[in-house]
């Protein structure tokens, strides 16, 4: 059942790669139905494994095939495979191996969220270089080579990072969280440093963070928009997840020890990327540093390992997917009406011409810059109350990232739809009912994540929980939950 | 005078110095296998000696795994030299050097 | 399609009416007003909450998702929906020159005003106050940014949300410390019983919480330091600014200051603080406000200048003053915008005083109002913002608060000259505009504006039941003097401008003039501060460092790749003996070490 979450999607892009253009819809609708699945199989997060052996390493390790769906799993295996359907779909005008690539990489990060074995789980994350490499070189803007190239080996920089790091822990028999070996392995109190540090490497590029992030907005402008919310939605979350699924868990002495380096990381991500992308003109460079705030944000909340703030990681992660989707498909249609890359001094005034396009960016943009009310806000706001259980300090630098992501955000919004038309946007017509279909399941998950958050906590309860066992408790200034109950807390 | 390990391993040492300069040397692939086959046989030696002298049967099993790889190793050599004189003309291995850095 | 222009109207008009019934209802069957929120302590006691589920849990924090319903809240929502329905009356046939879409897109930003409003006043966590907190900062940004074709409107559009946002931030990072302090963030566990000894044993904490409530509420409520955007924001339409100014929007920061009683009781310091800063806002605001041109200016530094009196009076725990005086302020507030309006309606979107006079006799509806409304907000007695002005104020006296006291009895001077000085020059003297006005004739026009004028004349009554109910007894003392000042405000302007001539107000103009009006180089300060630095910094950061700085990096990393690539290669000679040699040394070598390493 587990293995169809992946195999659907994948058997959806051989379809459209050997088929050709008549199969090329089976990508995306295979994508949709897999998404349905993955809700059936709501009720039963969890528990649901699946576990065949594979083969056996060197040093007694065994590795097996096996897949579990954890609620955390389920919330990012859903959201992949929707953003693939949807992604997939609006990407069909590119043709049938633009549609295999893209469902390839959603199958590839599907797998890779419902991994429950280290090799396994490294075996996805490569396996998601491939079609991402390939939709750059293929479909990428002028300077593609070049990009490609660069995006190629910062990842594999990357996963070479990762690679020695997990090898580590396999060496050391430990196993992954949630696995049906269980992680009870003790490691050598030496190894826990570098490994930790191996794999956090691993993982910043991905997601990106500040030092390793010189990758992102080159391969965010080049990839074509479908495309773009795909690799920005989904596989930026896989250096996320990775450091809460298996970095947390299993080294927490190892991230107690690199977690000031981390944070300084993140938080520079936070301030470095808000501030470009104050002054960016290209909306994908705009995007990418956006993006790059963002899950620095998230970053820093996980590696606090406060619970509160691990919480709202999680639920900031599913938003910033489904925001960075949304808007990069919105930006797509944007794309076609102008016919090019955007420029955004050229655009102004399309809330005149084009109004159900102006509602939608401007509620896009408002989800981007987490405004209360929609899902931003909840993942913003208990992260920023755990983190400041952390540090208050770190959490005012926080806060100055979501002033300034209202900044640039709202820069975009206004340069785009208001003030008199420009040249480049007269012609623009308003978004038609495929286009609107298209961008609804977006709009209306953040509405309803955002009045209702408490389904996604609740699903991620486990992992939060594994993730953040035996971390230190700051020392409260202030008498923790039980203060309601007690009347004589004044003498201090 | 009984003539034990030290002589056969000496021997051995000494076939085998004897191949390597060969291949080191000589800039004939003929020559090369043979100084190659040379240093095989020395290796043979040793693990043929050494197994009587231990007693064990392991190193008389893998001088004969090693009989077989020297016999497909000049094989694939001696192909590999016909080739290179037809292609190119010559077998002077110090003139074919196109796979240069 | 847009629906019809009627049925637009009537949605919109329609729901806050419902709403109000629906309020009505919470009061007819015993969440009436009366209900005095906090216990004899100071704690939050009084209060129904209706929990409707649990909004987020994780890591130790539960949010509820739920309604709280007391006295203060029921006030409100009664102002919210109340004034809230007669402006949107107003709006029908004052909005009746927009497009179909256009009108229908701005009842659709009224109503979300509205109800983010609601929401904000009838949550009973901070997360869910912060939903409608900012829900009513975007359908401010929405309307204030209606025609957005127009620069200024989209530039005031914009300085409002970002300030704003500042806001929110400094909210959420109260949630934050409220929660690390109290464990908990809704209203029964963080200003109840026992999240009020829990403020009291963390002196410092409460401190450090008041000050970020203060300052979310300055965001909202257009208080020192972050005032700016209320000014600029009346580039919105002229019913959009009644409906920010009296129901909606600034009393918010008013709300969140009093709901959070609790937190300045526990901490003085920061109760002296906002006390102080929203006195000499009132001051500083007044004293702008004598020296504006646009009428719709002046207005929002009258209004700037009131709600520095309420949020003066409610961190000080005159909550019944300070509320009572909400309601007087969105009746007078309110009525004198629907006046504004039909003057700019009559004048062609004129806004400069100096080009107005003489209207009254055009306009004898919009006069009386206006007249209405100036003597309700001057606070001369029996009008309406006299009982709850005056209240805030004895309140103070006789709480020893000397500074922040004479501050506001320096700005209930100012308050009538400025406003009697608007009055005069617009309503007397002759006309100085260009075309000759015309008036304007819809009957959805002038019942609203005459209704929130009767209220305006006898309110008092009910700030007079309010602060009773939640008692809070009357200062006679503090009457007289009250009285006194705005009648000397109201003589200054009477011997200036009664005549309504232009020369009257040449001492206005002038240097001194200049510089007040631009709100003594606030806006300007924020903007070379912040504004023009933080740009730069980010263009610095995306041109110098990641356009160029940031690729040489990576092209030197190749670069030396390469470089380490081609001094290896040389080792790859081609030359197959040497290959040979290589290997025989390095064997050599490892027999080597494995005979030195095996000793």
């Amino acid at each position: 059942m587990l293995t169809l979450l992946w195999a659907l999607p994948a058997a959806g892009a051989l379809a459209a790669a050997l088929a050709g253009r008549r199969a090329a819809w089976l990508g995306p609708v295979l994508s949709a139905v897999a998404f349905v699945l993955s809700l059936a199989l709501w009720p039963q997060a969890g528990a649901l494994t699946e576990r065949v052996p594979w083969f056996h390493g060197p040093y007694g390790a065994a590795v097996t095939y096996s897949l579990g769906l954890s609620g955390l799993s389920l919330l990012l295996v859903a959201m992949t495979l929707l953003v693939t359907a949807l992604a997939g779909w609006a990407g069909r005008g590119r043709g049938p191996a633009f549609v295999a690539w893209l469902t390839m990489l959603g199958a590839a990060a599907t797998g890779m969220f419902l991994a429950r074995d280290l090799v396994l789980f490294y075996l996805f994350w490569e396996a998601m270089l491939v079609p991402t490499y390939f939709l750059l070189a293929g479909w990428g803007g002028p300077s593609r080579a070049r990009v490609a190239w660069k995006f190629l080996l910062y990842n594999v920089g990357g996963s070479v990072a990762l690679l020695l790091g997990l090898a580590a822990l396999v060496t050391f028999g430990a196993a992954m969280p949630g696995g049906p070996s269980g992680a009870g392995a003790a490691l050598p109190p030496a190894v826990v440093g570098p490994i930790a540090l191996a794999l956090a490497i691993g993982f910043a590029v991905k997601t990106p963070l500040f030092p390793l992030h010189g990758w992102v907005a080159d391969t965010y402008a080049e990839l074509p928009p479908p495309a773009a919310a795909l690799v920005a939605a989904v596989q930026s979350k896989a250096g996320l997840y990775g450091m809460l699924a298996i970095l947390l868990p299993l080294l927490p002495g190892g991230i107690a020890a690199w977690a000031p380096v981390l944070i300084a990381a993140g938080l520079v991500s936070v301030l470095y990327g808000a501030f470009v992308a104050l002054s960016s003109d290209d909306p994908r460079r705009l995007l990418a540093y956006s993006s790059v705030s963002h899950l620095g944000l998230i970053a820093v909340a996980f590696s606090t390992r406060v619970g509160v703030a691990v919480t709202g990681g999680v639920i900031a992660l599913v938003a910033h997917g489904l925001v960075t989707a949304a808007l990069f498909l919105l930006l797509g249609m944007l794309e076609d009406r102008v016919g090019g890359p955007l420029r955004l001094r050229d655009l102004g005034g399309l809330a005149r011409s084009a109004p159900g396009l102006a509602g939608a960016l401007t509620l896009l943009g408002m989800a981007a810059l987490g405004l209360p009310g929609l899902a931003g806000f909840p993942g913003d706001l208990l992260m920023l109350i755990g983190i400041y259980r952390y540090s208050p300090w770190l959490a005012v630098a926080a806060g100055l990232g979501l002033v300034l992501s209202a900044v640039y955000m709202l820069r975009v919004i206004q340069l785009v739809l208001h003030g008199p038309a420009r040249e480049g946007a007269r012609a623009a017509g308003d978004l038609r009912p495929a286009e609107r279909w298209l961008l609804a399941p977006f709009a209306l998950l953040l509405l309803g994540i955002g009045v209702y958050p408490n389904p996604v906590p609740a699903l991620a309860a486990p992992a939060v929980a594994s993730a953040t066992a035996g971390a230190p408790v700051p020392a409260a200034s202030g008498p923790a939950p039980a203060a309601s109950g007690t009347q004589g807390g004044s003498a201090s | 005078m009984v003539v034990g390990l030290p002589f056969y391993l000496g021997l051995s040492a000494l076939l085998f110095a004897v191949g390597v300069l060969g291949v080191l040397l000589r800039r004939d692939p003929l020559v090369l296998v043979m100084g190659i086959e040379l240093a095989w046989n020395a290796g043979n030696l040793a693990l043929v000696a050494s197994a009587r002298y231990y007693g064990h049967m392991g190193g008389q099993v893998f001088a004969f795994v090693v009989i077989t790889l020297a016999a497909a190793d000049v094989a694939v050599g001696l192909a590999l030299a016909v080739l290179l004189g037809r292609s190119r003309g010559t077998v002077d291995v110090d003139r074919l050097r196109w796979l240069r850095g | 399609m847009p629906l019809p222009r009627s049925a637009q109207g009537l949605v919109g008009a329609g729901s806050v009416l419902l709403a109000f019934l629906a309020a009505l209802g919470i009061v007819a069957t015993g969440g009436g007003p009366g209900l005095y929120p906090f216990g004899s302590g100071g704690a939050l006691t009084g209060g129904a909450d209706v929990v409707l589920g649990t909004w987020a849990r994780g890591g130790g924090l539960s949010i509820p998702l739920g309604l709280w319903v007391d006295g203060l809240s029921t006030v409100f929502v009664l102002v919210i929906t109340g004034v809230g329905f007669l402006i949107h009356v107003y709006s029908l046939a004052y909005m009746g020159g927009e497009s179909r879409a256009d009108y229908g897109r701005y009842f659709a930003g009224m109503n979300l005003f509205v109800a983010a409003m609601l929401l904000l006043v009838l949550a009973d966590s901070f997360p869910l106050l912060v939903v409608g907190w900012a829900g009513v900062g975007f359908a401010s940004y929405l309307l204030i940014g209606f025609w957005h074709d127009r620069p200024a409107a989209v530039q005031a559009a914009r300085e409002a949300f970002v300030l704003n946002t500042v806001g929110d931030v400094a909210l959420i990072l109260a949630i934050a410390l409220l929660a690390f302090t109290t464990g908990h963030t809704d209203f029964a566990g963080t200003l109840g019983p026992g999240g009020l000894a829990a403020l009291r044993a963390h002196p410092g904490a409460s401190t450090g919480i008041g000050l970020l409530l203060f300052l979310a509420a300055a965001a909202k409520s257009a208080q020192l330091p972050l005032q700016s955007w209320l000014s600029d924001a009346m580039e919105g339409p002229t019913p959009v600014s009644a409906l920010i100014h009296a129901a909606t929007m600034v009393t918010a920061g008013v709300y969140l200051i009093a709901r959070c009683l609790p937190v300045f009781t526990a901490s003085p310091a920061a109760a002296a603080t906002a006390g102080t800063l929203g006195a000499v806002t009132a001051f500083g605001a007044a004293t702008v406000g004598v020296f504006s041109y646009d009428i719709k200016r002046l207005l929002a530094y009258s209004t700037m200048s009131q709600i520095g009196y309420m949020i003066s009076g409610a961190a000080f725990g005159a909550v019944a003053a300070s509320v009572s005086h909400v309601v007087m302020h969105a009746f007078l507030k309110a009525l004198l915008f629907m006046c504004v309006g039909l003057v700019m309606h009559a004048t062609g979107d004129e806004r400069d005083m100096r080009r107005y006079g003489g209207l009254g006799r055009t306009l004898p509806l919009a006069r009386w109002g206006f007249l209405a409304g100036a003597l309700a907000l001057s606070g001369i007695p029996p009008f309406a913002g006299f009982w709850s002005k005056d209240a805030v104020m004895g309140a103070l006296l006789s709480a020893g608060h000397l500074v922040p006291y004479l501050l506001l009895a320096a700005a209930a001077v100012l308050t009538p000259f400025y406003i009697f000085r608007a009055y005069y020059l617009t309503f007397a003297g002759e006309y100085r505009g260009g075309h000759a006005p015309h008036a304007a004739g819809a009957p959805s026009l002038h019942w609203p504006l005459a209704a929130l004028a009767v209220l305006s004349v006898l309110g008092g009554a009910l700030a007079l039941l309010l602060q009773h109910a939640w008692g809070a007894s009357p200062d006679w003392a503090s009457m007289a003097i009250s009285t006194v000042l705005a009648l000397a405000g109201w003589l200054g302007a009477w011997r200036l401008y009664r005549t309504g001539q232009p020369a009257a107000d040449a001492w206005t103009a002038g240097a001194l003039g200049d510089a007040v009006r631009a709100e003594y180089g606030w806006n300007g300060l924020w903007r070379h501060a912040l504004v023009v630095p933080a740009h730069a910094l980010g263009s610095w950061l995306e041109g110098a460092w990641e356009g160029r700085a940031w690729p040489s990096a990576e092209g030197a990393l190749a670069a030396a790749a390469g470089g380490l690539g081609r001094l290896l290669s040389g080792w790859q000679s081609g030359l197959l003996r040497r290959y040979a040699l290589s290997m025989a040394c390095g064997a050599a070598l490892i027999l080597i070490y494995a005979l030195v390493a095996g000793r």
